[in-house]
This record gives structure tokens, C-alpha cells and sequence, in this order.
């Protein structure tokens, strides 16, 4: 498979990455050539791993409903799915077999065949996810009063590759964001820290029931925390202790959106604050134009009702990528 | 696409201690919550790991997640540490199953990924793009391309990485040193420019 055994000397050139150049690899903020495009890996892998996947019908009826009982016993949809393959035919959960034989059908079928299934399957699904809040038509929070404000939402309905600079700012688009959220409370910078484990580990329990690979599965910490009751949440800000740059986006007055944020930690050109639709599909992802050294920008342009993603990125001297901030979620102007 | 940072460590407010209690209430929005805020993770580390079907994959550990919440108790690093173990233990059983290895695309047959822009917003959305992303982790030794993707997508510690791969924490380091080394060796040999 690997055509490369990560020998150094292959590139004489080029300094070792070290554990401290990786560190700030992590942190997104690396700095000099000879990194530059190692950190444009790092952020190619994570934008790609930033969509939210549809889940299967299983997952999708547990998300819209629940398990069935109190006990936490599985919907017989569902159930299936989490016996673990030991206890599935061929090692396949009974739905996934299902679709493999659906798929070895459809190899079958002519392309009228296709599309009149088709047209049954989809309008199937999209019940079952949109029921769950996960199909970009439905923003999460229509189902589930207010609780759509904090989950993080997705950028976009396929992979965030999508995004192009020839797709800038539609402003005037389709809105499907109307999920009546308001607002915006910026998290402090210190809510990573304060959420070190208070608690001390203990070996791993059995769990109460047989639902993973026996082998290799992993059993999770077993430390009870007192739960603290649920807050309610309002919040729609992504929380940022481990970003670089703090970003703070709120309403004004003129039904416009304001955004400031915090100097970067190391010396950048330019700064870009770029909006997008939360739940929108990738296409309207672009910079607002501020692009300058300024730590503020006023959103003049967002539509009321849409709910948006702000984020800042930088510039280096030279060009490259420098760090970037929290994300910062708002409906504007509702 | 603009570089990004570390994945969100929280799902929302810094309130995971409710939103776990929440979750073990069997609240469906609580579910929900996690899902969105780690399947996108859990999904591009079994893409990226060459998993047949990843999102269906990913269907799969968060049932079993949430099947399982009553069994777990910690901080929201731990929980997010387990859940990638969980993901972790499915790629290595579905790869049992179908002892299939991760789909590659050459890189002489794809566009350059790396342009120098004047413009910086536009250099910005000059990425990799997926198919490339797949490729060049499709190319990396195993042990590397894990530890590379637990680290970049799960932002999990050398620690954590290590107890998922069954590793010390050095022989992580080694691999991590030398899993960098070798993609910007990948992507310098394929000539790929800034």
C-alpha cells in the first residue's frame, strides 16, 4: 500500500518534522515553508472530515425516537445494528446485508427501473432522516426546540470541497436555515480547560449487555461524574479555547452582524472573515469583504432569518495560511 | 478551503457533563447532538482509512455509542477518545470481513493541488481535494496513516492515540514523526508545489 516509509533523507532539503513542528501542525499554527505544505494537509484532512454523514435508517429512527424502552432496548430496526459482528450473518449487521443485496438488484434493473425505485427510496429516507434533524432540509432545531443552537452544525451537506471561489456569497439564495434561533453568546476561551477530567479513571466496567466485537472493542471510562442537570442552551457559538484567534459576532441594531475578533498570536498580513450558510450546501461559502488588518467587520449583507457560520482566517507574510479562529454561528435579524 | 484548526473538542457551551446525562436520559436531541458534533470526525477517519462503506460505518459506532452510554462516565476528552476507539475496533473488524485495502487514486492523474494565489482568499479555498486527500493517506504505511488521522481528525493526544493503537506513547511518535515526513515526501515527489 505505502509507497513512502517517511525516510527523512529523501528530501535532504527539508528540515525533520519534529514533535514541535507537528504540534503547531495540530494547532494550525506552523509557520515557514518548509511546513507549509504539511499544514495544508492537515487542514485538507479536516475539512474533509467536517460534513456531517446521513446516518441509516437504523441510526436515523434512534435519533428521531429513541430507544424503546426505558431499559434501552434498541427499535427493531436498529437493534440489528449494534449486535456486533459476531452475531450478524457474515459479519454484517442485517440492513447493511439487506442493502448489499439491494445494490446486487439494482445491477439488474434498467434505468426506468432505477428511477422509479428511486423516486420510493428517497422519499423513504428522507422521512427517516429528516425525522432525525440530519438531512440539510431540516435544520436539527425544527424538531428539537432550542437545542439546535449548540449542536455543531454542518457546513455543508456533501464534502466541504465543494466550496469554491467562483461560488462566493449568494445572498439572496434559497433560505432553509429558518430554525428561529436568535442571537449569539460567544463562549469564553477558557472552556476546554475547566472541562479537564474531574474524576479519576478506574479499569473499565463490563458493559450490561454483549453489543461490540468482543476483541477489539474498547470499554469506556467507568468513573461516574455526577451529572449536572441539563442547562438550557442558547448558545450558537462554537467554543474556541483552542483556537488562535477569538471570534464574536452579534447583532446590531440595523439588522446587520457584527464580528470582532482577537489579534492573531503571530504576525499575519490580512485578516478574512468568511460566512457561510450553517445548513446551507457549500455554495454560498465565501469571504466577506473585508480582508485587511482590522479586527472588526460589520456584516451588512446577511439575510434575516438565515442562519449563518462566520470564521476568520489569516494571512502570512508570503502568502501562506495562518491561524484561524472559532467559528461563530448567528441567525441574523430575526 | 481555508486551513482549519483542531475539530470543536466540545459539542456545545461546554456543558458536556449535562449533554451526557442528557444522552444516558435517552434523549433523541442529545443524541443528535453528539452525532453532528463527532460523526463528521468518525466518518473522514473511516473514509480516509479506505472503509468500505464509512458512513454507513459511522451509523454503526454511534449506535453502538449510544447503546453503550450508560457503561461511560469522564470528561468530554475521554468520551471523545472512546468513541474513536469504538470507530477504530469497527474499521479493524470491517477490514476483517473484507480484507479490502484503502482505495487509492494515482497523483500523476490528478490536478496540481497546491497553487500560489494572489489573492488570498482565493489561495484559501486551494486545497487538496478529497479524492487527493484519500490518495495520498491511501499511500501511507497503516500504522502511520492512523496515527496521522486520530491525531489530525480526532485531535487526540499522543496518550489517547496510543491506548487506541495499542502502542506507547514513543512508538506514536516515531510514527507520527515519520507518517508527516512521508506525506510531505508524497506530496514534494509528486511534484506538488506552494
Amino acid at each position: 500500500m505505502s509507497d513512502f516509509d517517511g525516510n527523512p533523507s529523501e528530501m535532504p532539503g527539508h528540515r525533520p518534522v519534529d514533535d514541535g513542528a507537528i504540534e503547531e501542525l495540530l494547532a494550525g499554527t506552523a509557520r515557514g515553508d518548509d511546513l507549509a505544505s504539511l499544514s495544508s494537509f492537515v487542514s485538507s484532512v479536516r475539512v474533509a472530515a467536517e460534513a456531517v454523514p446521513p446516518p441509516s435508517p437504523a441510526l436515523a429512527a434512534v435519533l428521531a425516537a429513541g430507544f424503546s424502552t426505558e431499559k434501552g432496548d434498541l427499535p427493531a430496526t436498529a437493534a440489528s445494528n449494534v449486535n456486533g459482528p459476531a452475531s450478524q450473518e457474515a459479519g454484517l449487521s442485517k440492513w447493511r446485508t439487506a442493502k448489499m443485496k439491494i445494490r446486487g438488484f439494482l445491477a439488474g434493473l434498467g434505468v426506468a427501473g432505477k428511477v422509479a425505485l428511486g423516486l420510493g427510496v428517497a422519499a423513504a429516507a428522507t422521512t427517516g432522516a429528516g425525522a432525525a434533524g440530519i438531512l440539510p432540509v431540516t435544520f436539527p432545531g425544527t424538531s428539537h426546540g432550542h437545542h439546535h443552537a449548540s449542536a455543531k452544525p454542518a457546513v455543508a451537506t456533501t464534502t466541504t470541497t465543494s466550496a469554491s471561489p467562483h461560488n462566493p456569497i449568494r445572498v439572496g439564495g434559497g433560505d432553509t436555515d429558518k430554525d428561529g434561533g436568535k442571537g449569539v453568546v460567544i463562549v469564553t476561551p477558557t472552556t476546554v480547560e475547566t472541562l479537564t477530567p474531574t474524576t479519576v479513571a478506574e479499569p473499565a466496567a463490563t458493559p450490561t449487555t454483549e453489543l461490540e466485537t468482543p476483541s477489539t472493542e474498547a470499554t469506556p471510562t467507568t468513573v461516574r461524574v455526577e451529572p449536572e442537570p441539563p442547562a438550557t442552551d442558547t448558545t450558537t457559538t462554537e467554543p474556541h479555547s483552542t483556537m488562535p484567534i477569538d471570534l464574536s459576532c452579534a447583532l446590531t441594531d440595523g439588522n446587520q452582524v457584527r464580528c470582532t475578533w482577537t489579534q492573531a498570536p503571530t504576525p499575519v498580513v490580512k485578516y478574512s472573515l468568511w460566512r457561510w450558510k450553517t445548513n446551507g450546501d457549500g455554495t454560498d461559502y465565501g469571504p466577506l469583504p473585508n480582508g485587511s488588518d482590522a479586527l472588526t467587520f460589520t456584516d451588512t449583507t446577511a439575510v434575516a432569518g438565515t442562519a449563518y457560520t462566520y470564521r476568520v482566517f489569516t494571512t502570512l507574510d508570503g502568502g501562506a495560511s495562518g491561524p484561524v479562529s472559532n467559528r461563530a454561528y448567528i441567525t441574523c435579524c430575526g | 478551503m481555508p486551513p482549519g484548526q483542531p475539530p470543536a473538542r466540545h459539542p456545545s457551551n461546554g456543558d458536556f457533563d449535562a449533554l451526557l446525562a442528557a444522552a444516558r436520559e435517552n434523549r433523541p436531541e442529545a443524541w443528535e447532538r453528539l452525532y453532528r458534533w463527532l460523526a463528521p470526525g468518525v466518518a473522514g477517519y473511516l473514509r480516509m482509512q479506505g472503509a468500505h462503506e464509512a458512513d454507513d460505518l459511522t451509523s454503526d459506532v454511534f449506535l453502538a455509542v449510544f447503546r453503550r452510554l450508560g457503561d461511560f462516565a469522564g470528561s468530554e476528552p475521554s468520551f471523545r477518545s472512546w468513541v474513536f476507539t469504538v470507530a477504530h475496533s469497527r474499521l479493524v473488524d470491517e477490514r476483517r470481513r473484507w480484507a479490502r485495502r484503502p482505495a487509492t487514486v494515482p497523483l500523476d492523474t490528478a490536478p496540481e493541488v497546491f497553487t500560489r494565489e494572489a489573492n488570498p482568499a482565493d489561495a484559501a479555498l486551494q486545497s487538496l481535494e478529497l479524492a487527493e486527500i484519500e490518495a495520498v493517506c491511501g499511500r501511507l504505511p497503516a500504522e502511520q496513516r492512523s496515527v496521522l488521522l486520530l491525531r489530525v481528525i480526532g485531535d487526540l493526544s499522543i496518550d489517547q492515540v496510543a491506548q487506541i493503537l495499542g502502542k506507547s506513547p514513543g512508538a506514536i511518535k516515531q510514527l507520527q514523526r515519520r507518517g508527516f515526513e512521508a506525506v510531505r515526501n508524497l506530496l514534494a515527489r509528486e511534484g506538488v508545489t506552494l
